[in-house]
């Protein structure tokens, strides 16, 4: 069998990608092979998840409407079309700018589109692309709420733990809004 | 440079780590940006300077690359780009782009740092064995600090922007690369594997000519990033690598147990012939030395796996033609890697 990558010399390794119990066989040549990090320990490259995307994309199309109505382009530059080609986002800004189209991808991704993790000190409110000026978010308030809501929620404070989360919910739609008169 | 680099493994690898005789390394990365730029692949040559710039002063200020300085990779030669790879300091995918890039890396080779890679910032540390959770800790202190001063591209209910959505979030990647010679040889391996992935993990491994599986060293990380903990994404990781463990330890006692003469056979054979080939390709001798790690780890071998590490690490192309600093055919590869493993293990 001949190489998948070089089409020139005898493949010989082959290897086999195993997604959610889906798997698809890829054969190259030592050079290719080693070319291709496939024997790498560090490897950090699942091509496959390319593919998976752009097959998201395609079932979204219909979805989200966007095909049929103008192309939407992100002040990067960044447009509808690109993402759905390359399953990549060009700025920061364009998860806002797509948003509609993006939060079902990330749903079918992840199974979410709500980020529970870490929060970074400084959280940017200006996402103006090349300009760098970011207006700091202070998420202290944030994470004192939190605290408090986690806190009341193991004691099973449960009046005091749904104060805490309209208290939250309120915060998030009043950061979201600078955010967004920001953008 | 990097002629030191070659001759040995990496510090980090050289010590064997938690459950060593089947897992062999642990790593975690973060995908971050900076915000108020374009992603990588849509930034201007003069964006991707002043940001390669920006951060690589800034990491190069944190203690754990005291004395290290940022490669700049456009400048770095080709044959020593792979071989950072091949260490695993840096991906495939840095070693091919043609953007301003670079990588720091620790002295001991367990930290490194890419800029821009796929995402602006992309920070790792591998650890021998199974210690996700201990590189995770060493790994938040780095980005805790980075964040101190560079504005990361953040959302509050996206979490941590990425330039591919299926790093959003956390923006982590969690992977152990285990051994598993014990299941491959009983045949359950593409059935283990396969509910890995109903588990909505990401196993990846090698095979061999055919359908038979050769080689036996495979890769599990997660594929969420959004919508849990950093620290619950690691702990599935970890329990499922465990169970792994378990698994393989099962397999190698029953082949142990039914089939000893053939499994002490075939180990005795791959050492043979490790010991005495004239000329071998990386992948035969990935194979011999999966089968030699296995006679190590079940105390059959008198040898230590630090040298099967360090040939895992050291027979691969780019290594031994930097070694050898000429250019070399794949035939001549193959002979001067058959050098390098007698010589180790003589
Ligand atoms: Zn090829
Ligand atoms: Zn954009």
């Amino acid at each position: 069998m001949k190489c998948d990558s070089c089409h020139e010399r005898e493949s010989t390794v082959h290897f086999q990608q195993i997604v959610n119990g889906q798997s698809t066989e890829v054969n190259f040549c030592d050079k290719c092979a080693q070319e291709k990090g496939m024997i790498s320990f560090a490897m950090d490259k699942p091509s496959f998840f390319g593919n998976l995307l752009s097959g998201f994309m395609e079932e979204e199309k219909s979805l989200d409407g966007l095909e049929n109505s103008v192309k939407v382009t992100c002040q990067c530059g960044w447009s509808s079309n690109d993402l759905r080609k390359s399953g990549f986002l060009g700025c920061p800004l364009c998860y806002y700018t797509f948003k509609k189209s993006l939060i079902p991808i990330l749903r079918r991704i992840h199974g979410s589109n709500r980020h529970t993790g870490k929060v970074p000190e400084r959280i940017p409110v200006k996402q103006k692309v090349n300009k760098k000026i970011t207006k700091v978010f202070d998420p202290s308030e944030m994470n004192n709420l939190k605290n408090k809501l986690a806190q009341a929620v193991n004691e099973e404070r449960y009046e005091d733990a749904a104060k805490f989360r309209d208290k939250i919910k309120k915060l998030e739609k009043k950061i979201y809004k600078d955010m967004l008169n920001d953008v | 440079m990097f002629e030191e680099l070659v001759k040995t493994t990496s510090k980090w690898f050289s010590e064997p780590g938690p459950s060593s005789e089947i897992v062999v390394s642990s790593r975690v990365r973060l995908a971050r940006n900076v915000n108020g730029f374009p992603f990588s692949h849509n930034l201007g040559e003069k964006d991707a300077e002043e940001l390669v710039g920006m951060v690589s002063k800034l990491v190069e200020k944190n203690k754990l690359f005291k004395g290290q300085k940022t490669v700049a990779l456009p400048e770095l030669p080709e044959l020593e780009r792979i071989v950072l790879m091949e260490r695993h300091i840096m991906s495939y995918d840095h070693v091919i782009s043609d953007r301003k890039r670079a990588v720091i890396f620790s002295k001991d080779e367990s930290v490194s740092v890419m800029i821009n890679e796929e995402d602006h910032i992309r920070l790792q540390l591998l650890l021998p064995g199974l210690q996700l959770e201990e590189a995770y800790a060493s790994l938040d202190k780095l980005d805790t600090a980075l964040e101190k001063k560079i504005t990361y591209a953040y959302d509050i209910d996206m979490g941590y922007l990425t330039a591919c959505p299926t790093n959003t979030g956390t923006g982590i990647r969690a992977s152990v690369m285990v051994h598993l010679p014990g299941l491959v040889v009983s045949k359950e391996i593409t059935k283990v594997l396969n509910n890995i992935a109903q588990l909505g993990l990401v196993t990846r491994g090698f095979y061999g000519e055919g359908r038979d599986i050769k080689t036996s060293f495979f890769q599990i990380s997660n594929q969420v990033s959004l919508g849990r903990k950093e620290t619950e994404i690691l702990s599935e990781v970890d329990k499922v690598t465990k169970q792994l463990v378990n698994y393989e330890k099962k397999a190698r006692e029953s082949l142990f147990k039914n089939d000893r003469a053939k499994t002490e056979d075939n180990i005795w054979r791959s050492y043979g012939l490790l010991k005495n080939v004239r000329s071998i390709n990386f992948e035969e001798a990935i194979t011999l030395l999966s089968s030699l790690r296995m006679g190590v780890e079940s105390g059959i071998i008198k040898s230590d796996l630090k040298k099967i590490n360090e040939l895992l690490i050291v027979s691969q192309p780019g290594h031994i033609q930097k070694l050898f600093s000429v250019e070399m055919s794949e035939a001549e590869r193959d002979r001067k890697r058959a050098e390098i493993i007698r010589e180790k293990l003589a």
